[in-house]
């Protein structure tokens, strides 16, 4: 079989995509695999639709910039036109410089536009004192356990005020 | 540490432990992670790049996981050097090839690491033997905690953790787990599941990630979304795919040793030869005697070969590693000769000079 890019050498590798639940065979001499470099040949090589591809689409998707939309980030300088090209944000103001036109480009990346997971560690300690509680204890352990007894006076110090604030929040 | 030390060093993830009779490799979680008061590394000058660094490991300094691990500053290594830490799932390609202020800090037992100006300011990553993802979540979590505490990281409530790239953005989570599917290649079943992962949203890509191929019949196998969902349940979603892929290899190594025994053991055993008397070996034929090796570990026809063996001589035998160990740059043909002797060496070592199947093994 003729290398299907440059029709010349035979063809030595296969390559399978499977894009979007369609599968595509490429067959491809040593030197049109870009993989190919110094190896030999190897079948069924596989890679699936990446999320490198969804971005491109999503992308594409969104409204150029000569329809008026000619935000730029404050922070980084960084235009939507750049963001559109590069697919990368300059810094995280970028985030505030583009909010219109990410809901769109999120819901095509992760099918998704807002975030369910972890929160900074300010926030979750702010939420629930009950959890900084724990981690306090532990850390009093590890420090009692390294022979640390300045630092556990001082982590005993705050489990107690956080003792007695929790306390007095229940008694609300 | 010097890097010299590191190529005699095992890494943890490569003990084998709870590998589901060598079908798991390892499983890695890692978080990308910015901080507000810089660029995003691929805007970022060098100012900002160097602030970064000085901000990170100072946060490291004060936490209790990383305060006696080392960092390698990419500016101070040769190209072997980086090519080595890349074998070892330490950094990315993408780090090894670039230019200005960026490094890598790792642990002892490289269980933990993390990048600093990869694509994003920080890039945490866990790393353990076999299915032990929740575990390297909880540890990657840990470390994210204390660095979080000395450091002010990019976050918004709506996004959640902004990365440079939108594909991160959310829990900033990519698990994946490395995972060796012998009879599923074997049997041309893959396809149809990897067919069936990509609608599930998850990826499989090669040994060494991104735009490579499987080598060794090792496939990663990964979360592709960020948003939307909490890192717990994407690293239950993956556990859960993990299971099944699991199951139905299984079940494709129980068809074949039922189907045609003479035929896998023949494989398994030639393959073994190969590799115990081998003058050349180059790295392609090298993985692939080797998944099949490890195919006969899995099915118990061989008991003497752990898959701790296994994992480490995939490593040390990369380019890079064996360059570092002759102390020298090797041109392909030299590295082959020298992959076979070390190969050959290795299961001498483990044998005791006795590499020569029995009647009734």
């Amino acid at each position: 079989m003729k290398c299907e890019m440059c029709q010349e050498s035979e063809a030595t590798v296969s390559y399978t995509h499977i894009v979007e639940n369609e599968k595509k065979t490429v067959n491809l001499c040593s030197s049109c695999s870009p993989q190919q470099k110094g190896q030999g040949a190897t079948k069924g090589q596989t890679e699936t639709g990446s999320p490198a591809k969804n971005v491109k689409a999503g992308l594409k998707q969104m409204p150029k910039a000569e329809g008026g939309v000619t935000a730029q980030c404050s922070g980084c300088g960084t235009t939507y036109d750049e963001f559109r090209k590069s697919g990368r944000f300059g810094c995280h103001l970028c985030y505030v410089a583009f909010e219109d036109h990410l809901e769109r480009l999120m819901k095509r990346i992760h099918g998704a536009v807002v975030h369910q997971g972890k929160e900074l560690i300010e926030q979750r300690e702010a939420a629930r004192p009950e959890e900084d509680l724990e981690g306090l204890q532990r850390d009093l352990a590890a420090a009692v356990a390294d022979e640390a007894y300045e630092k556990a006076a001082a982590l005993r110090d705050r489990i107690l005020e956080l003792e007695a604030e929790i306390g007095s929040a229940a008694d609300e | 540490m010097k890097l010299s030390e590191v190529i005699h060093n095992t890494a943890c993830w490569l003990s084998g432990a709870q590998d589901k009779e060598g079908i798991v490799v390892s499983c890695r979680v890692r978080l990308a992670r910015n901080l507000q008061t810089a660029s995003f590394a691929p805007k970022a000058n060098q100012t900002e790049q160097e602030e970064v660094i000085e901000q990170v490991l100072a946060a490291a300094q004060h936490g209790r996981q990383m305060r006696t691990a080392t960092f390698f500053p990419m500016s101070a290594l040769e190209s072997n050097e980086r090519r080595l830490l890349v074998e070892r799932h330490l950094i990315s390609p993408a780090l090894a090839d670039s230019q200005g202020s960026r490094g890598v800090l790792f642990n002892r037992d490289e269980s933990l690491s993390v990048m600093i100006n990869e694509e994003d300011h920080l890039r945490l990553q866990a790393i353990l033997p076999g299915l032990q993802a929740e575990d390297a979540w909880h540890r990657v979590s840990a470390l994210d905690d204390e660095l979080g505490t000395g450091l002010s990281y990019a976050h918004s409530e709506r996004w959640g953790y902004l990365t440079a790239c939108p594909t991160n953005t959310g829990t900033g989570m990519r698990v994946s787990i490395l995972i060796h599917l012998p009879a599923l290649v074997l049997t041309e079943d893959m396809e149809r599941v990897l067919r069936g992962l990509t609608q599930m949203a998850f990826t499989v890509r090669g040994f060494y990630g991104e735009g490579t191929n499987a080598a060794g019949n090792l496939f990663q196998l990964s979360n592709q979304t960020t948003l939307g969902r909490g890192e717990e349940e994407i690293v239950c979603d993956l556990l859960e795919v993990a299971g099944k892929l699991i199951g139905y290899e299984r079940d494709a190594q129980e068809a074949l040793l039922s189907d045609a025994a003479s035929q896998v053991e023949d494989k398994v055993w030639r393959a073994f030869g190969l590799l115990s008397h081998a003058r050349v070996l180059s790295s392609q034929e090298f993985m692939n005697l080797l998944s099949a090796v490890r195919l006969g570990y899995s099915l118990g026809l061989i008991k003497e070969i752990p898959s701790s063996f296994m994992n480490h001589l995939m490593i040390v035998t990369q380019p890079s590693h064996l360059q570092a160990d002759a102390e020298q740059e090797l041109n392909p043909e030299e590295r082959d000769v020298r992959r076979a002797a070390l190969v050959r060496r290795r299961f001498e070592e483990l044998t005791g000079g006795k590499s020569t199947a029995r009647e009734g093994d």
